[in-house]
């Protein structure tokens, strides 16, 4: 049964069918059972910057990146801070 | 003039569209920047690409009998790019690099000056080559520059870049943009950077451009705006934030890769995804060959490489069918992850446990072995699936039968209605019988000459070690294989690399003959590889060949060989084409994952093995906790086994409730995929107690 077509990479950069949501779910699972040799594992920390980068990244990095290129307004804030 | 900054490709390319309708409607010249303006990269950081090269000389120097360690090779680059940006420094502004000159005093101080020229096209070729696997073309940019094209607007690129600009032409030109471009500059040649403002400096007094009529686009906010902007050039700087939100994505994978092993496939995943123009809508099928199957089978012939060269093997056979997959991966993987490197040669080999069994008893006979091998499939029941097996014609072994007081249809498994273990011991005894033997060996020998002239002509008996690559999952083909080889004294040792070795019958191991499970192996116990078992025919369908299964080896009137190939026009036949139809695209996107794959190791990856924990992942999250519409998608209609007999058995058990979602449909699918976690629990338990395996004949 064939889907309806889709990238292999979506708008959030993710894999699709492998996403950081399924990775959590694997995590999850890894606390409670044997599960076999991953290393390590993914990390909590590591599953939560990962989620916030593909899910919520958009404005983030919008405003990091437009902020960067602020430079009036970056010598007016230190300005004000008085550095 | 005017100098603005954009946070989207597209609505610079707007403004950009403006001014030339407008302001700029006479511009004499449009220049672009190259790198994160034309061409993005797949990686974070540019100087990963560094890395498989300095693997190359390293290699390359170990050939010419120097032994360095990749990372010396990489230190010394380093050191002597600096010292040459330094010198640089002395004359110019910009404390610019050449990169012939940086190349062939690395390879000098490496090699030594009398070998450094010759290699230096070689090495030049293959950064060139890993440069061009990491530079993708911007789609929105590529559109842009065609329609400028067309209206005629005459357009350069100007980069403040090492590499000198017939190199920046090798690397356009493999995008497909150079035929746009009348002219390609780079900082490289005249040491005039864009960063200092005198590249526009010498381009305005060299080449009469009035900066007026003069729009330059780039992404540096320094050497592409404010210092094209204090020459009165229009400037476009793009700051493009989905860019940047891209890479420190796949930036995070990589570092935490280096940290946790769990994320180093997952960072050779990110590199390897399809961006720009590359990312189109595809099937799921497409998706999930190019997602799943593809680093899986990537990594597990990139292990089969490894060892080829570890065990000295001199030639890899890849078995028909799933052969045909592996042998194709080989090709596209291996040039980039061992560069320079002496590989074993390749061959694809045409076998079946079907053809091969004819051929297996000309010097052995029949032996109890194989005899019982026949029953382990439960749809076989009787002699005619002895004889239907090992290509026997069952009319001449009737006096032998008689003679034990069988037929053909005694029911010999345990399996069937009528079976007594009476009819197995007479059975046993045939076996035991010389004259039933010699029959055996006389309708064997056809084949059996045919197979070794096959195995002749594609040079097997040329080596002393060679590795049969192959999907798995007991190792009967190579049992066979052994079997029929076995009285010829040039024979080779034949090291089995199976994708996965599930030994549910005791392979017959010694020093001719071994197999070893790569991605599963049930002797060694790796519980998360086990996962493979939830559905291992699936791999099978996701390699196999779009061709029909060798039915034999025969051989002609004038003593030449032939293969002999089923046909495909019985309802097998057709049911079988019908899958290869719809796994086609699955397969697709494997081959085009396999193009990405060898790059994106070389980059991020020292070792193969390093990848396991990620495959290891990806096998429990897809096989064991998969999701309903993932197995609707790749769950094969059709599966032949040529083994399998058409008889139906008595004990053969319905589905528990709880069942393997892959192997049942209905509500019991539903039940299974609502259950995962229990059964994933079952499968450990069944693992562990029936771990390490037992005897089975």
């Amino acid at each position: 049964m064939n889907e309806s077509k889709k990238n292999s990479l979506n708008g959030n950069y993710e894999i699709v069918g492998n996403t950081v949501p399924r990775q959590f779910r694997h995590w999850t699972r890894m606390k409670t059972a044997v599960m076999g040799n991953y290393d390590t594992g993914p990390g909590l920390k590591n599953l939560a910057i990962l989620w916030v980068l593909h899910k919520v990244g958009k404005p983030i990095f919008f405003a990091r990146v437009w902020f960067n290129n602020q430079h009036g307004l970056k010598q007016r804030i230190k300005g004000l801070l008085g550095r | 003039m005017s100098l603005k900054t954009f946070y989207r490709i597209s609505s610079l390319i707007k403004h950009g569209n403006k001014l030339l309708s407008g302001q700029l409607a006479d511009a004499e010249l449009i220049s672009f920047d190259m790198f994160d303006t034309l061409l993005v990269r797949r990686t974070h950081d540019p100087d990963l690409v560094k890395v498989p090269v300095a693997r190359f000389i390293s290699h390359l120097a170990k050939q010419q009998g120097v032994a360095i360690d990749w990372k010396q090779v990489q230190e010394k680059r380093d050191d002597l790019e600096a010292a040459l940006r330094e010198h640089t420094g002395q004359m110019f502004e910009d404390k610019e690099a050449h990169y012939p000159t940086l190349i062939s005093q690395t390879l000098a101080a490496i090699v030594g000056e009398a070998s450094s020229e010759k290699l230096l096209t070689e090495v030049t070729a293959f950064e060139m080559q890993m440069e061009n696997t990491m530079l993708v073309p911007r789609k929105e940019m590529v559109d842009w520059i065609e329609q400028l094209s067309k209206q005629g607007k005459r357009m350069w690129v100007i980069s403040d870049m090492y590499l000198p600009s017939d190199h920046l032409e090798t690397l356009l030109s493999h995008a497909g943009l150079l035929p746009y471009f009348e002219k390609v500059i780079s900082s490289a040649d005249s040491f005039l950077a864009k960063a200092s403002g005198k590249a526009y400096d010498d381009i305005i007094s060299n080449h009469q451009i009035n900066p007026q009529k003069w729009l330059h686009v780039g992404d540096n906010p320094i050497s592409d705006g404010f210092r094209a902007h204090e020459m009165g050039i229009h400037s476009l700087v793009l700051q493009d934030t989905e860019e940047h939100r891209r890479k420190a994505i796949a930036a995070r994978y990589y570092y935490y890769g280096l940290n946790r092993g769990f994320w180093k496939g997952r960072a050779v995943q990110q590199l390897m995804a399809p961006i720009e123009a590359e990312n189109i809508p595809r099937s799921a099928m497409y998706r999930e060959g190019y997602n799943f199957f593809g680093p899986l089978l990537c990594s597990f012939v990139q292990k089969v490489a490894e060892k080829s060269r570890q065990q000295g093997i001199t030639k890899v056979f890849f078995l028909s069918r799933e052969g045909w997959m592996f042998k194709q991966l080989w090709e596209k993987i291996t040039p980039t992850i061992f560069p320079g490197e002496k590989l074993p040669e390749i061959e694809y080999l045409y076998v079946s446990r079907l053809a091969l069994a004819s051929a297996t008893c000309a010097h052995q006979g029949l032996t109890p072995e194989n005899a019982r091998i026949v029953f382990l499939p439960p749809g076989n029941k009787n002699f005619e699936d002895v004889a239907r097996i090992f290509g026997l014609n069952q009319s001449k072994f009737e006096p032998h039968l008689n003679r034990h007081k069988l037929t053909t249809t005694t029911t010999l498994s345990p399996l069937h209605t009528g079976f007594d273990p009476e009819h197995l011991w007479r059975f046993r005894e045939m076996l035991k019988d010389d004259l039933f033997q010699q029959e055996i060996k006389s309708q064997s020998r056809e084949s059996n000459e045919a197979l070794l002239k096959y195995l002749e002509d594609v040079g097997f008996f040329d080596h002393k070690d060679v590795a049969l690559v192959d999907i798995g999952w007991l190792g009967t083909i190579q049992r066979f294989f052994n079997d029929a080889i076995a009285h010829r004294a040039d024979r080779p040792v034949c090291h089995g690399l199976l994708f996965g070795a599930t030994r549910g019958i005791t392979f017959p191991s010694n020093r001719y003959s071994h197999i070893e499970g790569i991605m599963y192996d049930r002797e060694k116990f790796n519980f998360a590889s086990s996962a493979i078992l939830y559905a291992r025919d699936l791999f099978e369908e996701a390699c196999r060949a779009p061709y029909p299964t060798l039915n034999g080896y025969r051989l002609n009137a004038d003593g030449s060989y032939k293969l002999e190939f089923r046909q495909m026009s019985d309802h097998i036949g057709q049911s079988e084409q019908e899958q290869d139809k719809y796994y086609a695209d699955l397969q697709r996107g494997v081959l085009d994952a396999a193009d990405r794959y060898g790059p994106a190791v070389a980059l991020i990856s020292n070792h193969c093995e390093e990848l396991t924990p990620w495959t290891n992942y990806l096998l429990v999250s897809k096989l064991a906790f998969p999701k309903r519409r993932e197995i609707k998608t790749i769950r094969y209609m059709h599966h032949l086994d040529d083994f399998q007999g058409s008889s139906t058995p008595r004990l053969l058990r319905r589905p528990k409730l709880l069942h393997n979602p892959w192997e049942v449909r209905g509500w019991r699918f539903w039940l299974g995929t609502l259950f995962a976690g229990r059964l994933f629990k079952k499968h450990l338990r069944t693992t562990v107690n029936t771990w390490p395996p037992q005897e089975r004949l």
